[in-house]
């Protein structure tokens, strides 16, 4: 969720870094954009970005609605906000979708999309403005007095612990400005400098991190490191770094360890600054230095960097860091496999904005073809998912679609609802019709001991014909017990409880044949007849075969025949 | 003594094994003859597969006739089966 954003991160580094007051080239008009770039652009890139990698465009819309609550909510900058709601707030309207994706009528799709996000959206910002927001409004103060409590015990360099973290989370202005300058400006009233100015002004924790990425980084990442490194040293924006930080949380121990290190130092040495380095570049640093002391100062600066590159070094290449030549390889082997398999999971209708016609050809179609497996839905054509293997649309937009969607077979239409291109879609789908009874389908002189272990027979057969899966022989078992299957004259018809229709590929019959009978509750069956009919389909199997095999000159050839043509002949009809 | 009557099937599903099998059975317990008329086609409700023949729908009319000395309690318990399968 961040890393797709330090562009703007980046952008706004340098319009921080240039044109803030104490920048290379102080602009005041120009500066005013810090802020509210701060305060809402990326939060809300943070959030947009969060949402829709769990909800696509829809969840993205839903993190940004619920995160400017949180923004409103608090007085410092929502980047942890936004990382909690962005998600929380996707994966809401994630499972509105999944819930109502078949309850929609034809027609009412834009209408109902457009309010679960409007109510969903208000519900959120409202949790995020009375709730969430307070709650980080407290975890700040919570922080500061951490620092407090530890500048007051006078053991320094721990307090790296609290400041390192609490920068990450973007309140590193509440903690110098807040607790850290007034403080170091009492000292250095007093002695001429104060360290306390340098602890969170540092950048050398920061450009440890940074380097670490630039050597071992994902590529992404190895490429944007250098451009923050000098944002970071020169313009002194340490929100530059922080990103890389949350992208892997377990850099913070690299942070730390550098600012400790640093602290340590400043402190055995008693080296400080005169004033508030403010940004905390490099530059600044060095103006702010004591008289003749500048070098010694910035050794802090490179103690810091070199024992948190040390650490990151480690923690950058660690377990589930990806790089990108293997996430592009882990990439070709799935679309591989796809092509391989040949079989299509993914239908995609698209329009303009995804919300309108094609919603409704979307859940028109995936009323026509209840094929399991086979997901169908819809989307603008910006966002068509790289999974697609067929996108349905409009003749306009196939260059686009061609474009985005290289791999997937596009179908031109010319009306979301009806149109031929769609019927012979759905032909295309829909599995041939198969014949109810074939030769391989009959077993001549079998033999049983158990009325369980003839079922079990007749069920086989059937998964083995291709017409039910095999649950439906756990059904027929079951069907069994609730009462016997023997409809008389030495026959049973052993079938799945009523609920067992979707276990049902294709109608279709196994026919047993037992010389020597089997037990069915006290009866004795000669002919056990697996039946698996589809809804309308299984009260006609039932009637035909009756009738059939109710002709006892019929029945008692079928009993003891040796040739299963016979039987296919007289029931392959039915 | 004979006793008729005409009942409409109304279970979506149709008389099909189940029911087939409990009517079989409930008829069994009488004396009396017990046939099922449907159009063209006649059935003995002691016999499932027979039953069966008919291919009795929703919506399907049957013409319920109870021959014999206790076809008064047959033709009530027959009924209200019917009547409970519509339900």
């Amino acid at each position: 969720m961040i890393m797709p954003n330090i562009g703007a991160f980046i952008a706004w580094g340098l319009i921080t870094a240039i044109f803030i007051p104490a920048g290379w080239l102080p602009n005041e008009e120009l500066a005013k954009l810090v802020a509210p770039m701060l305060r809402y652009l990326l939060p809300l890139l943070i959030a947009y970005t969060s949402g829709s990698n769990v909800a696509g465009t829809r969840g993205g819309i839903m993190g940004t609605v619920a995160t400017i609550g949180v923004i409103e909510g608090s007085d410092v900058p929502m980047f942890l906000g936004a990382m909690v709601m962005g998600p929380l707030a996707g994966l809401l309207i994630k499972w509105f979708d999944t819930f109502s994706r078949d309850r929609v009528k034809p027609g009412f799709e834009m209408l109902v999309n457009n309010f679960s996000i409007g109510i969903l959206g208000m519900v959120c910002a409202i949790i995020g403005f009375l709730i969430i927001g307070p709650i980080m409004l407290g975890l700040t103060s919570l922080l500061n007095a951490g620092v407090a409590f530890v500048l007051d015990k006078g053991v320094l360099p721990l307090v790296a612990i609290f400041i390192e973290p609490a920068k990450v989370l973007f309140l590193n202005n509440a903690i110098n400005h807040g607790i850290l300058t007034p403080l170091g400006i009492e000292q250095a009233r007093e002695l001429g400098s104060s360290l306390l100015f340098l602890l969170e002004a540092n950048p050398g924790p920061g450009l440890g991190i940074l380097l670490a990425y630039m050597l071992r980084g994902e590529a992404i990442a190895r490429k944007t490191a250098p451009a923050s490194a000098v944002i970071l040293l020169f313009g002194g924006i340490h929100e530059i770094y922080f990103p890389y930080v949350l992208m892997r949380p377990a850099l913070i121990v690299a942070a730390i360890a550098g600012s400790a290190s640093a602290m340590a130092y400043y402190q055995v040495t008693g080296f400080g600054l005169v004033s508030a380095a403010s940004p905390g570049s490099i530059v600044t640093i060095a103006a702010m230095s004591p008289r003749g002391m500048t070098l010694q100062v910035l050794l802090g600066i490179v103690i810091a960097a070199a024992v948190s590159f040390l650490v990151a070094f480690f923690l950058v290449k660690g377990k589930g860091v990806q790089s990108l030549e293997k996430a592009q390889d882990e990439i070709k082997k799935l679309k591989n496999q796809r092509t391989q398999q040949g079989s299509i999971q993914k239908i995609v209708f698209a329009c303009q904005a995804g919300m309108g016609s094609s919603a409704m050809g979307a859940t028109n179609f995936r009323g026509r073809i209840k094929q399991k497996g086979i997901t169908v839905i819809n989307s603008s054509i910006e966002n068509i998912p790289p999974d697609a293997d067929i996108v349905v649309c409009q003749s306009i937009f196939f260059d686009r679609v061609s474009r985005k969607n290289p791999k997937a077979e596009i179908i031109i239409i010319k009306q979301f609802l009806d149109d031929p291109a769609l019927d012979e879609l759905e032909r295309r789908l829909t599995p041939p019709s198969k014949e109810i009874l074939t030769p391989a389908m009959i077993l001549l002189g079998a033999s049983a001991g158990t009325r369980e272990e003839a079922i079990g027979q007749a069920g086989k057969l059937l998964v083995e014909g291709g017409y039910v899966e095999e649950v439906y022989v756990e059904k027929m078992q079951e069907r069994e017990k609730i009462i016997s299957t023997y409809i008389g004259l030495g026959i049973a018809v052993p079938h799945g409880t009523s609920g067992s229709h979707e276990h049902i590929m294709h109608s279709g019959i196994s026919i047993i044949q037992y010389p020597g009978g089997v037990d069915f509750d006290g009866e004795k069956a000669y002919l056990v007849i697996g039946i698996a009919g589809t809804d309308g389909k299984h009260m006609d199997i039932l009637t035909s075969l009756s009738t059939i095999l109710s002709d006892e000159e019929i029945l008692e050839e079928v009993k003891k025949t040796e040739d299963k043509m016979y039987i296919y002949n007289l029931l392959s009809k039915i | 003594m004979i006793k008729e009557a005409i009942i409409a099937i109304n279970e979506s599903n149709g008389l099909h094994a189940r029911p087939a099998a409990e009517l079989a059975a409930m008829a069994k317990r009488y004396k009396s003859n017990i046939t099922l008329i449907a159009g063209s086609k006649e059935a003995n409700a002691k016999s499932i597969i027979s039953l069966l023949t008919l291919g009795l729908k929703k919506g399907s009319l049957i013409n319920l006739k109870i021959e014999g000395e206790d076809s008064e309690d047959a033709m009530h318990e027959v009924t209200t089966f019917f009547e409970k399968m519509c339900q």
